[in-house]
């Protein structure tokens, strides 16, 4: 390709996995959590990173089998062109869709919570032109971008939390036992989904500087990811109580909302909570489309201009795309179905990737061995 | 699509062919105009020569006299570019006197040619050319010495403790500032002409051994490839050879301290200096010339490093603080603590306007009473500001026109981006305030995060000689981080910045530091 160099950095790769991961979930999860496993929902987030942790090392070890190449190149090589092509054209549409859906759900937040008199179609709008403008530089600046923004999203998504167990009730968390298994399992499923953004890391791994440590990366993105969710969870089992919590749209907008006898200098917190939490929506968004814009200018072998002209191309439809749901129920049963789709793609695909490479590489030793023999 | 990319295929050539074509037009054009012939060996035809270059200009001195040996002489220079005494005593002494068996003139620098367009160059560069019948080459004797300003404080970047000499316009006294502190062999300097007509000597300098030599050679190929009819400050070569020339953002940092300069030099950065300004240029630049001034590595590192948060805090308030007021004040004033929030709505009780336009119109207000502060005469200046601003403020707030937070506000915020120690830095967050205030009148505090996020793309993009912007924090490199919100003690700063590739990566040597 043309002059792309790989200095993605461990730390970069780091940021960009933590900050594709921990977008708008966050703001439902303790509802999610809750729903089956009532006060022990904190095992939701526990088993959701199991399921992805799995998809997630099959992920690492793919980037460490193809250093320098996305799954672009990858996917095709080890599936063979007709099935390949598939797969590469169903994650970029994955991608692209669940853009569109964060995007959404960001919007109604917004809209509901801080700016009741502004249009969803207005927040939607800006929030996709920054990523269009985002989608117009090269690969690098995701990378500083991500880095750089990192803060925002840490100071929130910890001290929010943490602020609100002044509130907290911890007779909510008993009894502490498990009902049942089967539905710790169910809760997983759903909860993965929170995790969803480190796919992303088959396109940024490509350029991780050679000798970075994709495991390290991995690890460090995934634990950090898990504290942040399971703090989450247990401020709003704490706080609310889990009865309570399926009531709430956006429980953790909530939590901040009851957050304000602290006796700071600001007398309520969750506009400058949603306010900064756009930094954080929009790394998750943006890492989400140029990934998506990037692989097709991967696919089709083109330049920068390319990539221009797709980003500003492709905020039409995806416009569109996020004004199809009705209303915010609608919208969270297209997210119930994209998360269907999102286990083909995030864990099947990955994992079917990794076992094919790796029967594949068994296979090459055991001829290689044959062939140092002197042939079968 | 196809069709599209061939169009901005042929789109693109045509830019380049446009551009290569300008490249041939340009080529020195004054120079040009002077016939590229040899002297003769008679003086009064090269007089002719000379003087035909010149057309009718009454500043060309031409005095003939007779040396020593009966040979028909003349001087040539131009009047006030020359040191008077050095011709009377050194040269036609020199050569009139039968005495002095020395043939040549006594001036410090001297060079033979018989090219005529060298010769008229040196000419206006304060030369004086000595022609001598019978001789066909001419003396060019460094006779330079024209009145200039004398060393003096910088105006734009004082400290409280540190040296106080500053740049002036002279290039060779600014080069000899930087070399008084900087007693090392390795230093280079490259000497350089630029602008067609102007002629305006650039000289180049760096550590051989520290700077990186790509990068070195890149900052010279970028100025030879400026072609400008006139240089006239450093500006002109600052804007020509940065990085991205559309950034509201400078990539080339200026100072007029040499210490400063020397203090960069060290860090494996190049230094640009310009004839005719004191303003020299440092490249590469990163973020940190915001807040970062050479009074930090003066004054003790706990001190230093406070007053680097200082100047953080400064400039995001001068970014910041005027949007921050008018989003508070208009979308979510549930976030003003109560007892505030009632205070602040009688304060703007009488306020015709929504706080947006009460906002713009007291920053455009304080802007204007600054750009006349800037041009008022001395003394008069700081009354008028002082008067301006008091008398004003307080009338409109009597009067019922703005809040008086809004004036605690401008007041605060003009200010804080006082506080920036580098002026062009400052001026570029003075700038962005306002698209901020306007995406705050919008969208409240989501579109001041949106702005931030556009800022900070365009930052992380933007390269200064193939550094990036944001390093050391993005890409993060932890040493770098010693120096940047922090000022480490000088024991702990072993390394140079590695962010410059600099060679000699040790500062401190540890067997010269025996514990």
């Amino acid at each position: 390709m043309e002059n792309q160099q790989r200095n993605f950095g461990t730390w970069q790769l780091t940021s960009i996995m933590i900050s594709s991961m921990i977008g708008v979930g966050i703001l439902i999860i303790p509802r999610t959590a809750t729903k089956l496993l009532h006060q022990m929902g904190w095992l939701g987030p526990i088993a959701g990173v199991l399921i992805a942790s799995v998809a997630v090392a099959a992920i690492v070890y793919l980037g460490n089998q193809f250093p320098g190449s996305t799954f672009v190149e990858f996917m095709p090589r080890i599936f063979g062109g007709a099935i390949g092509t598939l797969c590469v054209f169903l994650f970029i549409l994955y991608q692209f869709l669940n853009a569109g859906i964060t995007a959404r759900l960001f919007g109604e937040v917004v809209v509901t919570s801080v700016l009741p008199q502004t249009p969803l179609e207005v927040i939607i709008i800006t929030l996709l032109l920054l990523v269009m403008f985002l989608c117009c530089h090269e690969i690098e600046v995701v990378a500083r971008i991500n880095e750089l923004l990192i803060p925002f999203l840490l100071f929130p998504s910890l001290l929010i939390p943490l602020v609100s167990f002044m509130n907290a009730d911890w007779y909510n968390l008993l009894p502490f036992q498990v009902e049942s298994w089967k539905q710790v399992m169910k809760t997983g499923l759903n909860t993965y989904t929170l995790y969803t953004g480190y796919e992303l890391l088959m396109v940024y791994f490509a350029f991780a500087i050679p000798g970075a440590r994709l495991g390290m990366a991995s690890v460090t993105g995934m634990s950090f990811a898990l504290v942040v969710y399971l703090i989450t969870v247990v401020a709003g089992i704490t706080v609310f109580g889990y009865e309570e919590l399926q009531r709430l749209v956006w429980p953790t907008l909530e939590l901040v909302k009851v957050t304000q006898r602290t006796g700071w200098f600001l007398e309520r917190f969750e506009s400058a909570f949603l306010a900064i939490w756009v930094a954080s929506v929009f790394t998750t968004i943006g890492n989400m489309l140029y990934a998506t814009i990037f692989s097709l200018r991967r696919w089709f072998r083109k330049g920068i201009r390319f990539q221009r002209i797709t980003a500003i191309v492709i905020m039409v439809p995806l416009f569109f795309l996020t004004l199809v749901p009705q209303n915010i129920v609608e919208l969270f049963s297209y997210t119930q179905h994209l998360t269907a789709v999102g286990f083909l793609i995030t864990i099947i695909i990955p994992i079917l990737l990794a076992i094919t490479q790796f029967m594949r590489n068994q296979f090459n030793k055991g001829r290689e061995v044959n062939n140092e023999k002197g042939g079968t | 699509m196809s069709s599209l990319n061939q169009f901005f295929q042929a789109w693109q050539k045509r830019k380049e062919a446009l551009q290569s074509k300008g490249l041939d037009q340009h080529s020195n054009k004054s120079m040009e105009s002077v016939s590229d012939v040899t002297l003769t060996t008679n003086v009064e035809e090269n007089i002719q020569l000379i003087q035909a270059q010149f057309g009718k200009c009454d500043d060309l001195v031409v005095r003939r006299f007779q040396t020593k040996s009966k040979a028909q002489a003349a001087i040539v220079f131009i009047d006030g570019m020359v040191d008077r005494n050095v011709i009377s005593d050194f040269i036609i002494r020199y050569m009139t006197t039968p005495d002095i068996t020395y043939q040549d003139p006594a001036t410090n620098e001297l060079d033979l040619t018989d090219k005529l367009r060298q010769i008229v160059r040196n000419i206006l560069s304060g030369c004086a050319v000595l022609i001598i019948d019978g001789c066909q080459n001419a003396y060019l004797n460094n006779t330079r010495g024209w009145d200039r300003r004398s060393v003096e404080e910088p105006q734009t970047e004082s400290v409280v403790r540190g040296p106080r000499d500053g740049f002036c316009e002279t290039l060779c006294v600014n080069a000899a500032l930087i070399r008084f502190r900087l007693k090392d062999p390795n230093l280079r300097v490259r000497h350089m002409v630029v602008g067609e007509r102007t002629q305006t000597d650039i000289y180049v300098m760096y550590i051989d051994g520290i700077a990186y030599p790509p990068m070195v050679e890149e900052v010279i190929a970028r100025i030879e490839s400026v072609h400008l009819d006139s240089v006239l400050e450093s500006g002109y070569i600052e804007q020509m050879i940065q990085d991205r020339r559309w950034s509201p953002f400078p990539q080339i940092q200026n100072t007029e301290r040499p210490d400063k300069v020397v203090a960069n030099l060290l860090e494996g950065k190049i230094g640009i200096l310009v004839d005719g300004t004191p303003f020299g240029l440092i490249a590469p630049a990163v973020f940190s010339q915001f807040y970062q001034s050479p009074e930090d590595y003066y004054e003790r590192f706990y001190i230093a490093t406070l007053i680097r948060f200082i100047r953080i805090i400064s400039i995001s308030i001068a970014l910041l603080l005027p949007s921050l007021y008018i989003a508070f004040s208009s979308f979510h004033p549930e976030m003003i603590p109560s007892r505030l929030v009632i205070a602040m709505a009688a304060g703007r009780s009488t306020v015709p306007f929504p706080s947006l336009i009460e906002a713009l119109f007291m920053e455009l207000a304080i802007e204007i009473l600054r750009e006349a502060s800037v041009r008022l005469p001395g003394p008069i200046g700081p009354t008028i500001g002082i008067v301006g601003a008091l008398v004003v403020g307080e009338a409109a707030v009597t009067a019922g026109l703005v809040s008086p937070v809004m004036v605690i506000i401008v007041a605060v915020t003009t200010i804080g981006s006082f506080a920036s120690p580098s002026y062009s830095a400052a001026i570029a967050i003075r700038m962005l305030r306002f698209p901020v205030m306007i995406l705050a009148g919008m969208f409240g505090l989501y579109g001041i995060m949106l702005f931030l996020i556009v800022i900070l793309i365009h930052l992380s993009s933007l390269k200064s000689f193939g550094v990036p912007y944001m390093s050391p924090l993005s890409p993060l490199n932890l040493n770098g981080m010693k120096d940047l919100f922090l000022r480490a003690p000088h024991h702990l700063m072993k390394r140079r910045p590695m962010m410059f590739h600099v060679q000699d990566k040790i500062r401190i040597r540890e067997e010269d530091n025996p514990k």
